[in-house]
């Protein structure tokens, strides 16, 4: 769970720093930031006591290109890093909101991967 | 409710599912509409592999597979393309939803094979017209 926060935190900044680096890019990211954002109150809020981390800001090219390949890839890493806790969660209700999660950054992530603006 | 008795559902979820898809590919034309004839099309193959996986779990589980119905209701007229078109994204939403629902029933591999077929389901909803979601499976959490 503490991993799956964590993972969220990181891609959340990975967003809103390819978002700084080419703003034009901001209509697509948003939209996978405020799933992610969505998905991290729930995570969070399913543990009270549990510790938010501060992901260090990453650096992005200013290039859409370097941009859009570098959320891919943290995007890619989410979904793994998910992936995993769901498949390790004790809970049945956790796993089946993890599941969710999962099943929605596949989806923001192949509609970044076609470029299409759903 | 029992892993078996999850299993079970989504086999007859997968029954109505892959009539539907039967349904649509006979209303689709893959001269006028290409795309969305390979998209319904791939579907199609898809939820009989994994009709045919759920056979195989439920027998794994002790049980017997539920058999198929003679036939389902398909909702709404299909008479255009984007009726077609809605119809087979709503049949992925409605699989999401159940097969996240086995995701919460089952441990191991089990667990696995739903988890990577409800993200199947979710992401093919973009070949057919639908949008990424936040929480697609679990719509109470909206």
């Amino acid at each position: 769970m503490a991993t799956v926060v964590g993972s969220l935190v990181r891609a959340l900044a990975v967003l809103d720093a390819a978002s700084a680096a080419v703003p034009a890019l901001g209509p697509r990211l948003d939209p996978v930031a405020t799933a992610h954002a969505a998905h991290l109150d729930v995570l969070v809020g399913a543990v009270p006591e549990a510790d938010v981390p501060i992901a260090d800001p990453p650096r992005i090219a200013a290039r859409p290109e370097a941009a859009l390949a570098a959320v891919g890839r943290s995007e890619q890493r989410l979904l793994r890093e998910v992936r995993a806790g769901c498949l390790g969660a004790a809970s049945g209700d956790l796993a089946r909101v993890l599941a969710s999660v999962a099943a929605s950054t596949s989806q923001h992530a192949a509609s970044l991967a076609t470029g299409a603006p759903r | 409710m029992t892993v078996l008795d999850a299993l079970q559902v989504t086999l007859g979820d997968e029954h109505a599912a892959l009539y539907t898809y039967g349904v649509l590919g006979a209303r689709t034309s893959q001269s006028a509409t290409p795309e969305l004839y390979a998209a319904i099309a791939s579907a199609y193959r898809r939820h009989r592999s994994r009709r045919d996986q759920l056979r195989v779990l439920v027998e794994e589980a002790g049980g017997e597979p539920v058999a198929a119905a003679a036939a389902y209701e398909v909702d709404g007229p299909l008479l255009r393309a984007p009726q077609v078109q809605a119809a087979a994204l709503a049949t992925e939403e409605s699989s999401v939803e159940v097969l996240t629902a086995l995701v919460a029933q089952s441990v191991g591999a089990v667990r696995e094979w739903a988890l990577v077929e409800a993200t199947w389901s979710a992401t093919w909803q973009l070949e057919l017209g639908g949008s990424a979601q936040t929480w697609p499976g679990a719509p109470e959490l909206d």
